[in-house]
């Protein structure tokens, strides 16, 4: 997704506004004039001015081909993407995939969440549905053990807690 | 001599020999694998360490460092997500000589870089860890202040174009750091009230989402997939030799800035390349090339990040502060093993401190058949394809956010970061900017309040210890250097002008 | 419908007895979290995992450190108040009063159980070897009378352990402590170097921390917060001898579950870790590592963690942190 620079320079200077509005609030640090403000109020306030130069650039230049009688191009061009629901269903799938994982691991457990995950997406791109399943099984199994088992990361169980010996072979 | 003679014996043993050897195939798997970072594959070893003796652990962390430092190069240069954090500098660099059939060329110059800066910095580690050591004692907060704003400046130089979007990407990266507990302050910032912004947002989850995650929506807006990697891979050793005899000064370069970066604390492998391939752009006479993918812009910063793990080892074994995450680690190691870091480990048990030390250049040694093995073997995972690939990559990016963590929060970190690096190349503001602000930032603020305080809110403190008023001349001088050159050339012509 | 809704509700009540009876009665049954509030590979890490094997070799199951020191270890202990009190996740807690005060977190020592402390580590005053301090006695007078003069280097955030020792320890000498200039920073490590740099006056940490400064030496250190001096350092004396003020300050370490945690789970566990500390394997353990011992039964440790707060609370104000 193109945007023109006068909106991601817009969102960079409201982004630069709320940071020095937010900074005001801040006390000082003990003895001196200086606390926890002080920087975020340099960042903000350079923030809103490179995105001034952004804004005011495009726009001269956007002037100048309109009084050359040249058409601008549209504020914002979409990706190939958008073209087509199948674009739009990969392009949406990856934070979604993400989302689901960040809301179900805990009670779906890592297992399972991460096979869904992966053979969903897998099935998304590759349209080969046995292949599919048997990388993401492989993939999930080997995080599974390696991470979760062997090297201890407290990777959730959720409601398959109690078959997580089984599971594991262990 | 016999220090030397000693440690060796240390090392020579099979129990040591057999854990160097798993670390550095760990070290190559997890570097090669986008989402896992070398500090989580320490990090995750720690446990570990305290069955095993202290030598063949620390040398095992150390093998497995090198190892992973180098094979972050591999998916830089095939898939464009950097395995590591330190191999960032270059992914881009390195992808597009993929593109141009000239991979085997990127990874050759990259294998060796990464061995030469290796030994440079274990031999500096291994000759002259206490005489540094006598150097860094010197700096206070207030040089650390004015290094920092120098390393800011390598900004400007890795924007590759449009100045304003590299700046307003430094400036989000800045903030980006500032979110949570502010640990001078104890100020909670920019959480907006949401407790679980209270940790911040983490700085391993960051860089996955920014490289890894990105590059994976990339790779789903296309419409067109490539089904397998374009390129092949040739000959890794051809024609190496000549890129690096003439980049001889740069990769010398790339090794003595990585291994004092290195030894800064806060600033670690990842800054030094970047940092790195700043300087070799600035001195290049055709700066312009890179980022069109050119040896020269990956053979100095490769050097520069594994020299950097070497360098951050000299006040973490001489004074056990760190330098960066990992040197972090390997502190609690050595208290953990009774080897507290200090002048006297050197003096009490010299061979044990210098056996870790060999390891570390043993390692940097074997990087060359075994990064060239990792070669060869990572061609035939490319042959998995890529509509396979990429959601097995994105199962190694949320294993990989949340075991640095340990909470489910980091992959949220991991998502919204990753949507916001996707928009922002789509929109051509550079990422790199963002890491140099995320890293830099932080320190910046800390020694810039520490030394405020110190000095009751007095900024002619700043320029009153002669060593930072040194290094403040330095960084004045590197920040006018394009305004000052601009000025001498103009001159320079005017007088020619009069002189005809 | 309703019948069935009615049934079911049964059911899982019924369920629900009997797994939390089952559990009460064989805790534990599966692997037990232990959160750590500080990363892999600090102190806060080591004493934990050292437990961790300790209470696996005794109770039979397997104890995870579960490493989470997010905004200097607020996130951590907040997941300890905050986890179900089953049993299956504890935490090692150390100094944390302060985080409240400050406004960081909302846990106080209300929202845990206190199973036991199992470790101490005292402070001591660190001074660059150029300086003119020669004892405690001397920098605590100096100090006193002109307190702004100096920087006293915090280590970390200025409410942890080691700068509230320094200023229990300034407050008690009747030091001026609204004046004092309590300097924050990047850890104790960091702090030491940015001392002998000439940065700070004294940096107040465990002697440990210390100690490869004052071996290099380019460090001493004055006074070691404690009532006996430390086997290991037999050269600096204690406060006590120092300044004639008997006080205990530094960094502890014990075990807290979430409130609310059964009894019957309380009193095993506190049991297993009666038995661990009294250990000569893990007392050795321990020592070869630089931790100190200390041991507070569940009733000892429930009156110290109060007591800790009190004190917290009386001189951050005074430090201008609240």
């Amino acid at each position: 997704m193109k945007l023109d620079d006068i909106i991601t320079g817009g969102l960079f200077a409201i982004l630069g506004l709320v940071i020095v509005i937010y900074s005001q609030s801040f006390p000082t640090m003990r003895h001196i004039a200086y606390g926890p403000g002080f920087f975020p109020s340099i960042v903000g306030v350079a923030m809103i001015g490179y995105s001034g130069v952004l804004i005011l650039r495009s726009m001269v230049l956007r002037w100048l081909s309109w009084r050359k009688g040249l058409e601008n191009s549209p504020l914002v061009v979409a990706g190939d993407w958008v073209r087509s629901g199948s674009g739009i269903l990969d392009m949406a799938a990856i934070p979604a995939s993400v989302i689901f994982y960040i809301l179900l691991s805990d009670s779906l457990g890592f297992y399972l969440t991460c096979f869904l995950l992966v053979s969903f997406l897998n099935y998304l791109f590759s349209k080969q549905f046995g292949r599919s399943l048997f990388t993401a099984l492989v993939v999930t199994t080997f995080l599974q053990l390696f991470f979760g088992k062997l090297m201890m990361v407290p990777l959730p169980w959720g409601f398959l807690e109690p078959y997580s010996g089984v599971l594991t072979w262990m | 001599m016999d220090v030397i003679f000693a440690a060796l014996g240390l090392l020579w043993d099979p129990t040591v020999i057999g854990i160097m050897l798993a670390c550095a195939v760990y070290g190559l798997a997890v570097g090669s694998i986008p989402g896992l970072s070398a500090s989580m594959a320490v990090a995750l070893l720690v446990p570990m360490t305290f069955f095993i003796d202290a030598v063949p652990a620390l040398a095992g962390i150390v093998t497995l460092a090198a190892m992973a430092i180098f094979a972050g190069d591999l998916p830089g240069a095939f898939l464009r997500i950097p395995g590591t954090p330190a191999s960032a500098a270059y992914a881009d660099e390195a992808y597009k000589m993929s593109l141009q059939g000239k991979g085997e060329r990127a990874l050759g110059i990259g294998l060796v870089c990464s061995a030469i800066g290796g030994v440079f910095g274990a031999l500096v580690l291994l000759f002259a860890a206490p005489s540094l050591a006598k150097i860094a004692l010197k700096f206070s907060t207030f040089e650390y202040f004015w290094l920092a704003c120098m390393g800011l400046s390598a900004a400007v130089v890795v924007s590759h174009g449009n100045m304003a979007k590299g700046m307003l990407s430094l400036f989000l990266g800045l903030f980006i750091a500032m979110i949570g507990i502010d640990p001078m302050s104890g100020q909670i910032r920019y959480t907006f009230g949401n407790s679980a912004l209270i940790g911040g947002l983490g700085f391993i989850p960051v860089l996955i989402g920014f490289f890894a995650l990105s590059e994976v929506m990339r790779f789903a807006a296309l419409r067109v997939r490539p089904t397998h990697s374009a390129s092949t891979v040739g000959n890794v050793f051809s024609g190496l030799g000549q890129d690096v005899i003439r980049l001889r000064y740069g990769i010398l370069r790339g090794c003595g800035l990585g291994t004092i970066i290195g030894a800064i604390p806060g600033a670690g492998a990842d800054i030094a390349s970047y940092i790195s391939y700043a300087a070799q752009k600035k001195l290049s006479k055709n700066p312009e090339k890179f980022g069109t993918g050119i040896v020269d812009g990956i053979g100095p910063a490769s050097a520069a990040n594994n020299s950097a793990v070497g360098g951050a080892f000299v006040p973490a074994t001489v004074f056990g502060i760190p330098g960066d995450s990992l040197s972090a680690i390997i502190i609690g190691v050595l208290y953990m093993k009774g080897l507290n870091p200090g002048p006297t480990v050197f003096l009490r048990q010299p061979e044990l401190i210098t056996a870790v030390f060999l390891a570390f250049l043993i390692a940097n040694i074997m990087l060359v058949p075994f990064g060239f093995a990792a070669i060869k073997m990572f061609k035939q995972v490319l042959r998995v394809p890529r509509t396979l690939l990429m959601p097995s990559i994105l199962a190694f990016c949320i294993v990989g956010a949340f075991a640095v963590e340990n909470a489910v929060f980091a992959v949220t970190t991991m998502l919204i970061v990753g949507v916001l690096g996707y928009l922002m190349e789509e929109n051509g503001y550079p990422i790199a900017p963002a890491i140099l602000g995320l890293v830099l930032g932080p320190m910046l603020e800390e020694n810039f309040l520490s030394s405020m305080m110190k000095a009751h809110g007095d900024f002619a403190a700043f320029f009153e210890r002669p060593l930072a008023a040194g290094i403040a001349a330095v960084t004045i001088i590197l920040w006018l250097y394009p305004v000052l050159s601009w000025g001498f050339a103009n001159l320079k012509a005017h007088r020619n002008k009069a002189l005809s | 419908m309703k019948k069935i809704t009615k049934s079911l509700a049964l059911g899982v009540a019924a369920l629900s007895v009997a797994a939390s009876g089952a559990f009460a009665g064989e805790w534990p049954e599966r692997p037990v979290t232990i959160i750590a509030a500080a990363g892999a590979g600090g102190g806060t890490d080591g004493v934990a995992r050292i437990l961790a094997n300790h209470l696996k070799e005794r109770l039979g199951q397997q104890f995870n450190v579960v490493n989470q020191g997010q905004a200097g270890g607020v996130v951590g202990i907040t997941n300890m108040a905050n986890a179900e009190p089953d049993g299956y996740t504890i935490g090692l807690i150390y100094n944390f009063a302060h985080y409240k005060l400050l406004g960081q977190a909302d846990f106080d020592y209300k929202s845990f159980r206190p199973i036991a402390q199992v470790n101490f580590d005292p402070a001591a005053f660190q001074v660059a070897n150029g300086s003119d301090w020669q004892d405690m006695r001397q920098a605590l007078d100096a100090i006193k009378a002109d307190p702004g003069a100096y920087s006293i280097g915090c280590g970390g955030g200025c409410g942890g352990s080691w700068p509230i020792a320094v200023a229990t320890l300034l407050d008690q000498w009747k030091v001026d402590l609204s004046k004092v200039n309590m300097v924050p920073g990047k850890g104790a490590a960091a702090a030491m170097q940015d001392m002998v740099a000439g940065g700070f006056d004294a940096v107040p940490c465990s002697l440990p921390e210390a100690e490869a400064l004052i071996d290099a030496g380019e460090a001493r250190s004055l006074a070691v917060f404690k009532p006996e001096r430390l086997a290991k350092y037999p050269d600096v004396p204690t406060l006590k001898e120092a300044t004639g003020l008997d006080l205990e300050l530094g960094a502890w370490r014990g075990i807290v579950a979430p409130a609310g945690l059964p009894d019957e789970i309380a009193t095993k566990l506190e049991a297993a870790l009666d038995e661990i500390a009294h250990d000569p394997k893990w007392i050795e353990e321990m020592n070869s590592r630089g931790f100190g011992i200390r041991w507070r039964n569940s009733a000892e440790f429930t009156a110290f963690v109060k007591q800790h707060t009190d004190e917290v609370a009386a001189v951050l104000p005074a430090l201008g942190l609240n």
